[in-house]
């Protein structure tokens, strides 16, 4: 059982880092942010309703992902960001009294404590296959649409002009981020679980300002540091949630010091 | 008379307030193998007229077709996969790093069935663009770091690399330095006929070259069509 999690761990990390890059790029952040929260109250409901830790989170997500994509092209940033964010703390309030009732209700500890800290026991059979059917479907979409991808994270309205339906694959990289996030919210935790999708690719902006190479590593990095973060919470008994997403940012500040420091030191000498 | 390109019937366009439309009454009808010039001091609604004929601005009264398909029908994107487009903005920030020939590539990868890559021929056809357009030698520097008159040649590239039927230049001529717009004329003149194109062209600057080459100069002004002179079709 412990190789299905590190391998789950591995490849949840690649999937969440990937993803995370093209949410960052396509300006989709606050979107996922919110889309995070309603998978989490919906996880919440489910323990309330003691059903399966998938549907209710996908419906919700989805349904929150999908209406934000639409709006998306029909409104300013602004206006969405302010959608999304009066979405989070609906969402967030919905988790909270579930999180509360599932404890006084049902005595589900084990798992609330998933949804709000996570945990390494979340990692089913059934949870390894999904989340390994989803990477292999996601990679594989990525080595299809590539090239449109990429007309679009370089400029929007010119891959539009061209030809390229932004709205569509904007809807498809949505739909993939909240089965993702319903997928590897009870092993991560509903409130970290999205500091896996932004950290890598902020890494990936200080490594390297080479686009081609930005994506590779910042599924490197996510696919490195999330199962090593699991790792150190077995080591210190803490939380993997809270520890992977520690490590992740700390990761992120020091090879940011690191390449300033390797900045300052190439001037001066 | 040939076939219709572009066909604005009676277009109103709006962006907020319905009092004010940004563009009015407009009536245009562009054919084929045609240069059309489209001028009028700022804020006259020169490009809010070309968006519109591309359908990223949808008409709020009228009709708008682009190579028969009407604009806000969802077969647009198979008429714009046969046009390019130079947009007014096109400066990057000095931290874009796709290379010259990647900004290039794009707008050919993203017209082709996937898994797509770059056939001899497409390199050919790269090779060829940035050649006439003197861009050759900057193929593998990130196009962040090129000055606007070379970024500019470089979208340029990207727009004539695509071959296509329509294309729609805004401001082609603003960084380039006045020494090369005249050959830059005669290029984009010389792909109008050759390929038997249709270019619409918004300038406020009408170079000498642009005026003898051009089969139809439109004026517009406060979102109207003031003056057409020429031939559209």
């Amino acid at each position: 059982m412990l190789e299905i999690i590190f391998i789950s761990l591995v490849i949840g990390g690649l999937m969440l880092a990937l993803l995370g890059y093209y949410i960052s790029k396509l300006g989709l952040s606050t979107i996922a942010f919110s889309a995070a929260h309603a998978a989490l109250a919906g996880a919440a409901i489910s323990s309330i309703l003691n059903s399966d830790p998938y549907t209710l989170p996908a419906i919700l997500t989805l349904f929150l992902g999908l209406i934000l994509g639409v709006i998306l092209p029909r409104t300013s940033i602004e206006v969405l960001n302010n959608l999304s964010m009066m979405f989070f703390s609906l969402f967030n309030s919905i988790a909270l009294i579930a999180i509360y009732l599932s404890n006084v209700v049902v005595l589900s500890t084990t798992r609330v404590g998933g949804l709000l800290w996570g945990s390494p026991l979340a990692v089913t059979i059934d949870r390894f296959v999904y989340i390994m059917i989803l990477t292999c479907v996601f990679i594989t979409y990525l080595m299809l649409t590539r090239s449109k991808l990429d007309a679009i994270v370089f400029d929007k309205k010119l891959a539009e002009a061209e030809g390229i339906n932004v709205q569509f694959y904007s809807i498809v990289i949505i739909t993939f981020m909240c089965i993702a996030l319903v997928l590897m919210l009870e092993v991560i935790g509903g409130f970290l679980v999205f500091s896996l999708l932004y950290v890598p690719y902020i890494v990936s902006i200080i490594v390297t300002s080479r686009a081609d190479i930005q994506l590779v590593i910042a599924g490197l990095f996510g696919a490195i540091i999330t199962p090593l973060g699991a790792f150190l919470s077995l080591i210190l008994d803490t939380p993997i949630g809270s520890t992977i997403a520690l490590i992740v940012s700390l990761s992120a500040i020091i090879i940011y010091i690191t390449k300033k420091i390797h900045g300052v030191l190439k001037n001066f000498i | 008379m040939g076939s219709l390109r572009i066909e604005l019937k009676n277009v109103y366009v709006i962006y907020q307030d319905i009092e004010r439309p940004a563009l009015k009454k407009i009536n245009l009808h562009v054919g084929e193998n045609r240069l059309v010039v489209i001028t009028g001091p700022n804020g006259s609604g020169k490009t809010t007229l070309l968006e519109t004929c591309l359908g990223l601005l949808k008409p709020f009264k009228g009709l708008v077709k682009l190579l028969g398909i009407p604009t806000i029908s969802r077969r647009i994107y198979v008429a714009r996969r046969q046009c390019s487009y130079l947009p007014q903005n096109f400066m990057r920030s000095p931290y874009e790093s796709y290379t010259v020939k990647q900004v290039i590539a794009m707008s050919l990868l993203s017209i082709k069935s996937s898994p797509s890559t770059l056939t001899p021929d497409d390199l050919c056809r790269i090779r060829t663009v940035v050649k006439l357009l003197g861009i050759e030698n900057l193929l593998s520097e990130p196009i962040g770091k090129l000055s606007g008159g070379q970024q500019q040649r470089v979208f340029l590239a990207r727009a004539l690399v695509r071959e296509p039927l329509v294309l729609f230049l805004d401001e082609p001529f603003s960084s380039i330095d006045p020494e090369s717009r005249e050959h830059i004329t005669l290029l984009i003149n010389e792909y109008t006929r050759e390929k038997n194109a249709t270019t619409l062209i918004v300038s406020h600057i009408i170079n000498k070259e642009l005026s003898r080459v051009a089969d139809a100069v439109v004026t517009m002004s406060n979102g109207e069509l003031v003056d057409v002179v020429g031939n559209l079709y």
